[in-house]
């Protein structure tokens, strides 16, 4: 059965259309990315579905029931929130219990809860303080022990990690995987950041002004996107203009052929090195291409305004010659 | 060189221009507040005796009048807390055509003289009060008109700055509406709503000019007693002894309120951008038109009854009141217009002096020192203690050549009290000339004159000429110190003309204060009205 099922939502402000009939669906314990750029309406997704925004069009369904009509504060679903949204005269106990005392939970269990919720996030005895002295992946902990306490049919993350710096943000990755399917969470995320939504999601959506313009399990989505517009956003490198197409040349289609000079033995592995072309042939099926390492860092060669990256597998003598193969069946014609 | 600090301090002649700086706003201070406040203190504490201070202080008359000045205070500020803060919270939250006009409008009474809403309470209740109770709903009435501004403005500013997505967050964690303001909203502006109560508290207890024409001879307060022991029984002794009793009290209200602006305005109002709800549903469009409705209520319908009254000669309506106005009336010196033209002479005299104190105080204060903060606090005075004890102080005070006669005293304190504000608007125009500015100019070879001239005056020009703009419309509207120092027809300012001609029985007298106070509520409100629109300005509040 569906948890969540969102058809053809539209919201607007004003005049402006953040989210335009966007459907979506989400399995009990699935986690779905939703990814896209800045201003592509992820959040105007996640505060529809809160009923903090209200819908012009299409319907939010969980658990088999319409929320039309539902106040939010009666949908039962946990956010997180960009900036954390702590509240700031309460300790980091009371933030946590917070929902638990929207419920009329006693006390006793109240507290109890906050404390295992604390102890998963990796922030046992953490309960008095004050949500001021928190660093930011300690804050963004608290308010995923918040939102998690009441036990929320949905969790929604709303670019979670976006204020943290990368390494914080790798870390909390992989412990909110570790909680999501600890707990059986059923999670909507959403961000710009497609490492993070590969990390973490079964599957992912992607958004475009408002639009959803492909989904599909990460792997999949990567190797095989539908449009120019996931390509590059996604941050695939090769992607040619040819005969009017944009071709994507996926990293593994391109292979080194041989070392046109010598390469001097032992000096080590490199995934990467930068190359100038030289000549490009395409014969029997095959793209050949001629060219010139100039660094032993990116393998990258231009081929008039387009770049070629590809593993290198062995460290060419820099100014040495490549030769390169492309793997015709595996281009992708965008 | 300090690179913080304007090339207007550090200009070569940087001797000459910091002296001047610093010795022009102390001098000027000095004489005309701190001299007049120690011929208070000197009066009440030495001249009196000690005995005759504390049988002052304690007699019933005082003590009456003590506990009325705090009531009514008390009271005025409850009911401006009630009207202002549904106020403040649908300007905070909500996105509705015309919000900035209403937020303009709210502001209009806080600068309309005294005399005027007073006149205005005084025709509203002629009508409709309850005989006996209704002078002190007028106050009661006069009072919050005039502070909703107060709250409408700071808590309001405040409010708008806090981040929504608590709000959010509370309502997704299964709060409802009230529950998530009474848990998340609310404890987060008690620091400000306090603040803002406290100043209301303030000036509803140093309120003059409404409780000497509204309260009658049987209302009075710690203000309206002073100005009646030194100007009507010239008993010096009691007056000073009140007014020092005055000054403790609003000297303690004015640290405990200073003490909370400054950690509200540590909390964490303004870091998020303002996101305004759209009005959607029925019972959102109910609320926000009930408060409008409020609001259009408790503003509109003074000045209306006010207007309205103006056009009345005898059953019908009329220019009359207004053509009276050139008339010579027996009862003054000089005919209301007259007192209007001499009203509007001393406010371009004020205006420009405030001017050019506020300018030499402004680079004093901002290139810091001690002395600097001297002049910031001496600026800050006339704002807390009240007009009269400041008026008590140059009857005391000036002795010296006569000069509390001399018809210059009137728009020099015009010019006191219009100081802080020009302070206000030119002190953050000038802290904030970046220091990178200077350095950029500098480095494409300007010399400290031209950085002046090119980078410097130019961004504090606007303020200077809003902050000016204000003096002269506090001017036109002081009533306090001026019913003090005002002697004869040639400082007879209209704020006086108003205020006598509503004190004496008779229709006709009656409808030219009305018409008057019309003419000068227009001029004033126009002035503020001009200045509110400036972008860039500064706002009074």
């Amino acid at each position: 059965m569906s948890n969540l099922s969102v058809k053809d939502v539209s919201v607007d402000y004003g005049s402006a259309r953040a989210l335009d009939r966007v459907s979506l669906e989400v399995e009990s314990g699935e986690v779905v990315a939703v990814i896209g750029p800045s201003g592509c309406g992820k959040s105007s997704l996640l505060r529809a579905i809160a009923g903090l925004e209200p819908l012009s069009a299409g319907s939010v369904v969980l658990g088999g029931k319409d929320l039309a009509g539902v106040p939010t504060h009666e949908r039962d679903l946990g956010l997180m929130f960009q900036e954390h949204a702590l509240f700031p005269h309460l300790s980091v106990g009371a933030n946590v219990a917070f929902g638990l005392r929207m419920q009329r939970l006693d006390r006793a269990s109240q507290s109890k809860r906050a404390e295992e919720l604390l102890d998963l996030v990796g922030l046992g005895g953490f309960g008095d303080r004050g949500v001021d002295a928190l660093s930011g992946g300690e804050a963004q902990r608290v308010a995923l022990a918040r939102a998690l306490a009441p036990s929320p049919r949905l969790l929604m993350l709303d670019e979670p990690l976006g204020s943290l710096d990368r390494l914080l943000r790798q870390q909390l990755v992989a412990e909110l995987r570790t909680v999501f399917v600890g707990l059986g969470v059923t999670a909507l995320h959403v961000t710009h950041d497609q490492a993070e939504a590969f990390a973490l999601a079964d599957r992912v959506v992607v958004l475009r002004e408002g639009e959803v313009v492909q989904s599909g399990p990460p792997a999949e989505i990567w190797r095989e996107p539908k449009s120019e517009f996931v390509a590059r956003f996604l941050g695939h490198p090769n992607l040619w203009n040819l005969d009017d197409k944009v071709v994507l040349v996926p990293i593994p289609a391109i292979r080194p052929l041989r070392i046109v000079e010598d390469v001097e033995e032992g000096i080590g592995w490199l995934r990467e090195c930068s190359v100038i072309v030289e000549r490009i042939e395409f014969r029997e099926g095959r793209f050949r291409v001629t060219a010139r390492s100039t660094t032993s860092v990116l393998c990258s060669l231009e081929v008039g305004p387009v770049t070629v990256v590809f593993d290198m597998g062995s460290q060419p003598q820099l100014g040495g010659r490549v030769l390169i193969e492309i793997v015709h069946d595996r281009l992708i014609v965008l | 060189m300090d690179r913080d600090r304007p090339a207007l301090i550090m200009s070569g002649r940087k001797y000459l221009v910091s002296n001047f700086s610093i010795v022009v706003p102390i001098v000027f201070l000095g004489v005309m507040v701190l001299w007049p406040l120690g011929a208070v203190l000197q009066r009440s504490l030495s001249g009196v005796g000690v005995q005759r201070v504390v049988e002052i202080a304690t007699r019933s008359s005082t003590r009456g009048i003590l506990w009325f000045t705090f009531w009514q205070a008390a009271l005025s500020t409850l009911l401006t807390l009630l009207i202002g803060l549904p106020i403040a919270h649908i300007l905070a939250r909500y996105r509705f055509v015309g919000r900035s006009m209403i937020r303009s409008i709210a502001v209009v009474p806080f600068v309309l003289p005294t005399v005027v809403v007073a006149a205005a309470f005084g025709s509203l209740f002629e009508r409709t009060g309850v005989a006996g109770q209704r002078t002190v709903w007028a106050i009661l009435g006069a009072h919050v008109f005039f502070n909703v501004a107060v709250v409408v403005r700071i808590v309001g500013g405040y409010w708008q700055g806090l981040d929504r997505s608590l709000e959010d967050a509370a309502s997704v964690l299964g709060a409802r509406p009230t529950q998530a303001f009474l848990r998340i909203t609310l404890p987060r502006l008690v620091g400000v709503i306090l603040g803002s109560g406290l100043l209301v508290f303030l000036f509803s207890f140093t309120s003059f000019g409404v409780i000497l024409i509204l309260g009658g001879p049987r209302r009075a307060t710690l203000e309206t007693e002073i100005y009646r022991y030194a100007i009507s029984r010239l008993e010096f002794d009691v007056a000073a002894v009140l007014a020092l009793i005055q000054l403790v009290i609003v000297v303690v209200l004015a640290m405990v309120s200073a003490r909370f602006q400054r950690s509200y305005a540590r909390g964490e109002g303004s870091r998020a951008k303002p996101r305004l709800l759209a009005v959607t549903g029925l019972r959102r469009r109910l609320h926000l038109g009930l408060v409008l409705g409020l609001t259009l209520v408790v503003i509109g319908l003074p000045l209306g009854s006010l207007i309205d009254r103006s056009l009345q000669v005898g059953d019908g309506y009329g220019l009359d009141n207004y053509s009276n106005l050139t008339e010579p009336v027996g009862l003054l010196p000089t005919s209301a217009i007259r007192a209007l033209g001499i009203s509007l002479e001393f406010a371009f005299v004020a205006a420009c002096i405030a001017g050019l104190v506020g300018l030499a105080a402004a680079v004093g204060i901002v290139r810091g020192g001690r002395l600097g903060r001297v002049v910031e606090a001496a600026s800050l005075v006339p704002l807390g203690v009240s007009a009269v004890t400041l008026g008590l102080g140059y009857l005391l005070a000036f002795t010296v050549m006569d000069f509390r006669r001399s018809i210059w005293l009137v728009p020099l304190a015009h010019e006191v009290m219009g100081l802080p504000f020009v302070l206000a608007a030119v002190v953050p125009a000038l802290r904030s000339v970046d220091s990178r500015l200077r350095d950029a100019a500098s480095a494409l070879g300007a010399s400290p004159t031209r950085i002046v001239a090119t980078v410097e005056w130019p961004l504090i020009r606007k303020p200077l000429m809003t902050g000016a703009g204000f003096a002269a419309a506090i001017s036109m509207g002081e009533f306090g110190a001026t019913s003090f120092v005002s002697r004869g027809k040639d400082s007879f300012t209209a704020p006086l003309a108003i205020f006598r001609l509503l004190s004496q029985p008779g229709d006709l007298l009656r409808g030219q204060a009305i018409a008057l106070s019309v003419v000068v509520g227009v001029i004033v409100a126009g002035i503020a009205a001009t200045l509110e629109r400036q972008r860039d300005g500064v706002t009074l509040l």
